[in-house]
């Protein structure tokens, strides 16, 4: 059947060019896509490319000759500065923490929810799905303020457990959403052969539901990481303590108005960048499915 | 129904390891703040953390070290030693801090001295034998309240210069109209990138408050009322205004200027695209050496800013940074905190800690006595310049007029509105937020 | 917290008969209500409570001694200036990025929906500004737009012959670059959401369509569009809801400049309660975040109404 469609196509093709032009115009336009990308690639990827070459110049080559490339001479010791006489390092092991911490507090709840919500009928169901589904476009910077009015009466500024918790349970909605489609997917008989079997539901979702969620569950702490990492908003008005920013609130104070140094200000940039980069190439497979999938299904 | 059993307690086994992972994290904060509590007496030291032990350049963070362990040993005897808390400096952070009982010295700008003091907040240094007058005059000044109390013991400051490229300008310019020649000259003879000066004109309208000071205008009077737009006053403003937008619209200086902090006019500079520029004594003077080629680097000098024509002399708005002793209702606390305000300004202390921030020390004799200052050129610069040091006003709506006029500059300067329609929407700025004042 | 959720569902339960926290354990609720009790705690409260911080002179310096004052707080941003030429450029930036974003990212789509070898790595390259942060996007693209001719961007126009382009010192241009890093940033979500709605169309429509003889871009417009329908709405929305908040790549690109015209509501919001210096004004920014959550409430509602609309066609 596919191989039919596509024959047909190409025989249609054939009868509107007839002749010899059609290998040449296909060849000139698969040159034009690839200069295309390729251009279009240069203007997302160029910058950070060039962030790594500020980071390695002598100084004073970053102003007399900003559009070359490989520096004169290549200065690693950038690197071992920042990291050997700012607190850099902290300040990445406690976005880990943060980003981490916040994504397993999310999923656990995240998981439960879906799995309420996917597995049982019950009065008003579909209202709170909708609630849910509304609150999730609020954005933390809305209610930045109370935000900070309330952990200040709870004494969870500065501390670790508070914005863990609040990057946790902000996350739930939209988690809850999401996972909440992959758990749609299963077909319920599946759980309920498990139950007649004795399994309670908590060793049905573990043992049956998550394994077959998987890839569902790993874009979800993706996201979410990504996310919690790159906030800045609320952990500047929440972690007050210079021991324990994150790596967002620690690079932008790094490189206040008392600091003109391009290249500890592209390498803390590309401290930020690198690792979520990497992850999110590594898994972009996962992420792109899971956020197309997740709009396709709503 | 066994199933049920079943489930319930699989759950509360589920919600108890969630429970106890977050007891275990806030059990991690707990006991860092048991470990704190002792029976000698701790002055606890709130400080940002780049004027701390935790800085990121080597030569703070052995001055900072410095300054503590000398303080530590000399009072160990009486069981007595300060531990230092490294914050982010914000004056809601202090605030914080000071109301929650978390610590018994700050780190803090001169522009709250009074504030704070005002506020209850500190102890009276001059109870414990600050020689203030060793300090130069305008910090007496500003460190004084109407009470006569010391509040704080200002540590290091700083003031705008000239700072400029002697191969191109061989003598710095003293008034508006000599810079404005020199300008137009380089414009006439390099055109292009290249500019005979440059000054930020974001979070830097503190030279045009001396300069307007120097002309003679008024800013606020005793009662805190806003005075600066009086019809005299105003004429004043309009000649400070008039050289700061015509620098730009005349095409004089970068047209960046209007947009630019401090730091961001600079790579203009390290790029050798302009001859000279005003800057901060502390930061500007750190930042030329390691940013500009090598055999360059030799060529540049600094000088008192140039000052309107129409004033006999300039006025160099001084700033910084102090330590205070905050009250506690507790006497033995509050002599240690304060002992410790004294010895982290004292003479060596503060010539360390200075040094190593590239700050300039508050104390004259520093400058005169110290090796480094005393032969650092752009050190003897800011002495002289501080000779006409001048500090802004302490009232609460100079905050407010503050943030005002700088945006007014900015609005005149980039053509958006006229030098009297920039001037009438700061006055109903100031004005309103004089209002809210009155009425909070 | 789990206990604390715990312990408040058994104390509202147990006051009704006893079998309905037995019957509250076993059904759906146990499920759910714990991560509901907690997202409602730390999400949906604040909400709430930003209506009551919103009508007291709550400052950073009396948080516990904030005073009622009624609408004042509303009165005086209604009349300031500064505040309603933040409002005005929000809206306007908005209304501008909002379908420029829109026919970038679908046309990104179009271009990455064909059977080109080598459009994984494209794709690639288009998302990856979506992982940085903002602020730190921000502080990258004020190095590159650095003006006269030390930023990249002017040195390379400088090569074409082109004069140094004033991207902060001008306040239109200042507007325009936030765009551009805007779009730079976020234009990869829009062409991830499109391209997944292109790959799910039926191919013997479109085919149907070629047959036909429509032309490449009737197909695009007569055919895959329409089809697209519902999820460019989604697109759009969340484009909508996400340049609304802008305010990280403000502060770090602009700080507000010159003069406050890329100043926006978020910006604004943000510098009056916490600002660098002085005492924050912690009730007068709660307003500022009521009217921007009223204008968020608006699009969650269109996009809820979508989804419902949506699930019965």
């Amino acid at each position: 059947m596919a191989s039919n469609t596509v024959a047909s196509r190409r025989n249609i093709t054939n009868t509107h060019q007839p002749s010899n032009p059609f290998n040449y115009r296909k060849l000139l336009s698969r040159i034009l896509s690839y200069l295309f990308g390729i251009g279009v690639s240069l203007i997302f990827i160029y910058p950070i490319i060039w962030l790594v070459s500020v980071s390695l110049k002598p100084s004073w080559e970053i102003y007399r000759a900003p559009l070359k490339l490989i520096p004169s001479e290549i200065q690693w010791n950038v690197y071992t500065e920042v990291f050997n006489s700012t607190p850099i390092g902290d300040y990445l092991l406690n976005s880990m923490m943060y980003a981490f911490g916040g994504s397993a507090i999310t999923l656990f709840f995240s998981i439960m929810t879906a799995y309420g919500l996917s597995r049982y009928l019950f009065r008003g169901k579909r209202t709170l799905m909708l609630g849910l589904l509304g609150v999730q476009l609020l954005p933390n910077l809305v209610r930045i303020i109370p935000l900070f009015v309330m952990m200040n009466s709870l004494d969870l500024i500065n501390t670790r457990h508070g914005l863990i918790l609040l990057y946790g349970a902000g996350g739930i909605a939209y988690g809850t959403w999401f996972l909440k489609g992959y758990f749609d997917t299963i077909p319920i008989e599946l759980d309920e052969a498990a139950q007649i079997d004795g399994a309670s539901r908590f060793r049905v979702i573990w043992q049956i539901l998550l394994p077959s969620i998987v890839p569902g569950i790993a874009a979800l702490l993706i996201l979410q990481f990504i996310a919690h990492w790159n906030d800045f908003a609320v952990a500047s008005v929440l972690i007050r303590n210079p021991n324990l920013y994150p790596l967002t609130v620690g690079t932008f104070n790094l490189i206040g108005p008392d600091e003109s140094d391009f290249r500890l200000l592209a390498s803390a940039a590309l401290i930020n960048i690198v690792p979520v980069v990497i992850v999110f190439s590594v898994l972009q497979r996962f992420l792109v499915s899971g956020l197309s999938a997740g709009a396709v299904k709503r | 129904m066994m199933k049920k059993g079943l489930t319930r307690r699989d759950f509360l086994k589920s919600v108890g390891v969630g429970g106890a992972s977050l007891a275990v994290a806030s059990l991690i904060d707990l006991s860092r703040a048991y470990a704190q509590s002792g029976e000698e007496i701790v002055v606890r030291y709130l400080t940002p953390s780049w004027a701390s032990t935790r800085d990121r350049r080597p030569e703070r963070q052995v001055a900072f070290r410095g300054a503590i362990d000398s303080f530590n040993s000399q009072f160990a005897s009486q069981g007595i030693r300060v531990e230092e808390i490294v914050g982010d400096g914000a004056t809601l952070t202090i605030t914080q801090e000071i109301e929650a009982g978390n610590v018994d010295a700050i780190w803090f700008n001169h522009g709250e001295f009074q504030s704070r003091y005002g506020a209850g907040q500190l102890v009276d240094l001059n109870q414990y034998e600050a020689q203030i007058d060793q300090f130069f005059d305008f910090v007496q000044n500003t460190v004084t309240a109407p009470d006569g109390a010391v509040a704080a013991l200002w540590h290091n400051t700083d003031t705008p210069l000239y700072y400029y490229n002697t191969t191109k300008i061989p003598t710095a310019p003293a008034t508006w109209s000599e810079l404005v020649a020199i300008c137009q000259q380089i414009r006439e003879e390099e055109g292009g990138n290249k500019y005979g000066f440059v000054t930020p004109y974001v979070g830097w309208f503190q030279v045009n408050f001396g300069m307007y000071v120097a002309l003679g205008g008024t800013l606020v009077d005793e009662n805190g009322a806003p005075t600066a737009f009086t019809p005299e006053n105003l004429d004043i403003w309009r000649i400070v205004f008039g050289h700061a937008v015509s620098l730009i619209q005349d095409d004089l200086i970068p047209a960046s200027a209007v947009g630019n902090l401090q730091n961001q006019m600079l790579p203009d500079v390290f790029a050798g695209n302009v001859y000279s520029f005003a800057g901060n004594s502390n930061f500007h003077t750190r930042e030329l050496l390691p940013n500009l080629p090598p055999e360059e680097y030799a060529n540049w000098a600094a000088a008192p800013l140039p000052y309107p024509d129409e004033a006999g002399s300039g006025l160099n708005v001084a700033g910084g940074w102090g330590i205070a002793a905050v009250n506690s209702d507790n006497a033995a606390q509050n002599a240690a905190a304060a002992a410790w305000a004294i010895h982290a300004t004292n003479q060596s202390a503060m010539a360390n800690t200075c040094l190593a921030g590239g700050w300039i020390p508050t104390r004259p004799e520093i400058l005169s006595a110290d090796p480094f200052y005393s032969e650092d050129a752009f050190a003897q610069v800011t002495l002289q310049a501080l000779e006409s040091g001048w500090v802004v006003p302490t009232a609460p709506i100079f905050n407010e007029m503050w943030p005002a006029f700088d945006v007014a500059i900015q609005r005149a300067a980039t053509g958006e509105v006229s030098i009297d329609e920039a001037l009438s929407e700061a006055e109903a700025e100031i004005n309103r937020a004089y209002e809210a004042l009155q009425s909070s | 917290m789990n206990a604390l959720t715990d312990k408040k569902s058994i104390r509202t339960t147990a006051q009704g008969n006893p079998g309905v926290l037995e019957r509250l354990l076993a059904g759906p609720w146990m499920f759910i209500l714990p991560g509901v009790l907690l997202y409602g705690a730390f999400a949906l409260y604040p909400v709430i409570y930003q209506f009551w911080v919103a009508t007291t002179n709550m400052a950073t310096t009396s948080i516990s001694r904030a005073e009622f004052i009624g609408f004042h707080n509303f009165e005086v941003i209604a009349a300031d200036p500064v505040f309603r030429n933040s409002f005005i450029f929000t809206i306007a930036f908005v209304l501008v990025t909002v379908p420029v974003q829109f026919v970038l990212g679908f046309g990104l789509a179009l271009f990455l929906d064909q059977k080109l070898p080598g459009r994984l790595f494209f794709r690639l390259s288009i998302i990856i500004p979506l992982a940085i942060s903002s602020i730190i996007v921000g502080l990258m693209w004020r190095l590159l737009l650095h003006e006269s001719n030390v930023g990249f961007v002017n040195a390379f126009l400088g090569t074409l012959g082109m004069d140094p382009v004033p991207w902060f010192s001008q306040a239109m241009h200042a507007r325009f670059s936030l765009f551009i890093v805007n779009i730079w940033h976020a234009v990869g979500t829009t062409m991830i959401f499109m391209l997944g709605g292109l790959q799910t169309l039926d191919q013997e429509v479109l085919e149907a369509a070629e047959v036909d003889g429509a032309t490449g871009w009737q197909r695009i417009i007569y055919v895959k569009l329409p089809m697209l329908r519902t999820i460019a709405g989604l697109a759009i929305v969340l484009i909508f809801a996400g340049t609304f908040q802008i305010f990280e790549k403000v502060l770090a690109l602009t700080n507000g400049g010159p003069a406050r015209a890329t100043s926006t509501i978020g910006f604004e919001m943000y510098t009056t309660a916490f600002p660098e210096s002085g005492t924050g004004q912690l009730g007068m920014g709660a307003a500022m975040g009521l009217v921007m959550f009223a204008f968020i409430l608006i699009i969650t509602i269109f996009y809820v109404w979508m989804v419902i609309f949506e699930q019965e066609d």
